[in-house]
């Protein structure tokens, strides 16, 4: 019988503690729940690889592998077809205007190319700086600016084209 | 409210509340990472065959002709004092002898504090390739330009098969595969005369790394025939070597023998593709 192997030893503290977090923040990276929970297990099994050679909080190499799995490699390996599933919407109930544009911000983010959205994601829910997005993702700082650029002008756009679609939905989504 | 104010609330209020059930991701994770490292383990020794073993041939070339005896008869036992170039060039024709058999190896190999055994078999006169063991069986076979490679996870109780073009790097010792190896491999020195199990052997240590990869080679004193590899690996930024042992038989192809390139998946197991290499030109197997 296999025990759980010495070489792992602390991953599961460490994802105990900090999981909740990760998950968050692979959910907005993959689109959903379902496919962040995958991209986030990639992740892990990506750690397990190098785990006993990692001095101090293990944190940083894993999101900067969330980041990195998100923009290149989970696109090809993924089971899924695409990320570009639209967000789940058991968390966005009907009424104002507000909350139907943050749901459409949502969809709309869950359409743009990885790296716009892991730039986005970086950037307004993790609040890293321009340089340090580019460092997590391997890229120059001009990348991440004109990411960012194109990626809110593209939301600005999707959310217009929602906004005059809003009225034959009931909560904001598409029929 | 700016549009990026608006998303940063937005993806907040959409995450927030989320909970992670760890231990359940980390034992998928953990599946997930045994079945790719079996896959990929597959694929680079299928790919890869004896390269051990080939890289001491390749010295052997190195090293230039022989002092003494022929390429195929073994030398004398009262042959005590062994120059390595003789050695080197003994044990690769003893690996010439061996080709058409069943090679036959026990691998022990000890990881970041895990220790898995497994068992292996290559068939020198079709290249095909078995193992069993750490609870998963895989299977290369080959029909024409074509390789089929199978591997049932009992783990998860799952199978998946591809087939590839096959390389021709899988097709057994080739010259092409000594000579490879006889450039990357560099040079071994002689240890020494040891008894290894209780068999006379002789002791060969390369001189140089790999990729942070030592190799130490035991041949049989008489025979020349490969006994043991022990090949130490540290990974970058490791303190602690991986440390693989592997242990050989070369026996006839005999229908029990052969029988063992033969792998069904049971009929109650599920097939499960997700997990087959990526690899170029392969395609689903019927």
């Amino acid at each position: 019988m296999r025990g759980k192997p010495q070489a792992f030893a602390g991953l599961e503290e460490f994802v105990a503690d900090r999981g909740d977090a990760l998950l968050a923040t692979a959910i907005l990276l993959a689109g959903g729940r379902d496919a962040g929970q995958d991209l986030l297990q990639a992740a892990i099994e990506r750690v397990m690889r190098r785990w006993h050679t990692i001095d101090g909080d293990p944190e940083g190499y894993v999101r900067r592998i969330l980041y990195h799995l998100a923009v290149d490699t989970w696109r090809r390996r993924s089971r899924r077809p695409e990320v570009l599933t639209a967000v789940d919407t058991e968390a966005v109930p009907d009424g104002t205007a507000t909350l139907d544009l943050r749901d459409a911000l949502l969809r709309a983010l869950a359409q743009l190319p990885p790296k716009q959205r892991a730039v986005l994601v970086l950037r307004f829910f993790e609040h890293l700086t321009e340089a340090e997005a580019a460092e997590q993702l391997g890229c120059s700082i001009g990348t991440v600016k004109s990411a960012t650029s194109r990626g809110l002008a593209r939301l600005r756009e999707l959310t217009n084209d929602w906004a005059v679609e809003r009225p034959r939905t009931t909560n904001g989504a598409r029929a | 409210m700016r549009l990026d104010e608006e998303l940063s609330v937005a993806m907040r209020s959409r995450v927030a509340g989320v909970r992670l059930d760890g231990a359940a991701l980390v034992a998928a994770a953990e599946r997930a990472h045994r079945r790719r490292r079996t896959a990929r383990r597959g694929v680079a020794l299928a790919v890869g065959g004896l390269t051990l073993a080939a890289s001491v041939t390749g010295v052997a070339l190195l090293s230039g002709t022989p002092p003494t005896g022929t390429p195929t008869a073994p030398a004398p036992a009262e042959v005590t004092v062994r120059p390595v170039g003789y050695v080197v060039a003994q044990a690769s024709d003893a690996i010439d002898r061996n080709k058409s058999k069943v090679t036959y190896v026990r691998t022990r190999t000890t990881a970041n504090g895990e220790t898995r055994d497994e068992e292996q078999w290559w068939d020198g006169a079709t290249g095909d390739w078995r193992r069993h063991g750490d609870g998963v069986d895989a299977l290369i076979t080959h029909t024409g330009e074509r390789a089929t490679f199978t591997v049932i996870d009992h783990t998860t109780r799952t199978w998946w098969a591809i087939t590839y073009r096959a390389d021709s790097n899988s097709e057994g010792w080739s010259k092409e595969d000594i000579q490879a190896a006889l450039r990357k491999e560099g040079a071994f020195a002689l240890v020494g005369e040891e008894s290894l199990d209780g068999r006379a052997t002789v002791h060969l240590r390369s001189v140089v790394e790999r990729r942070g990869s030592a190799i130490d080679l035991w041949v049989d004193a008489s025979s020349y025939d490969l006994v043991r590899t022990v090949e130490r690996y540290t990974p970058s930024g490791g303190s602690t070597a991986d440390v693989s042992t592997w242990d050989y038989t070369f026996v006839p192809r005999s229908e029990a023998e052969l029988e063992r390139f033969r792998l069904e998946p049971p009929a109650d197991y599920r097939r499960d593709q997700s997990d087959a290499p990526q690899k170029s030109g392969a395609e689903p197997a019927k």
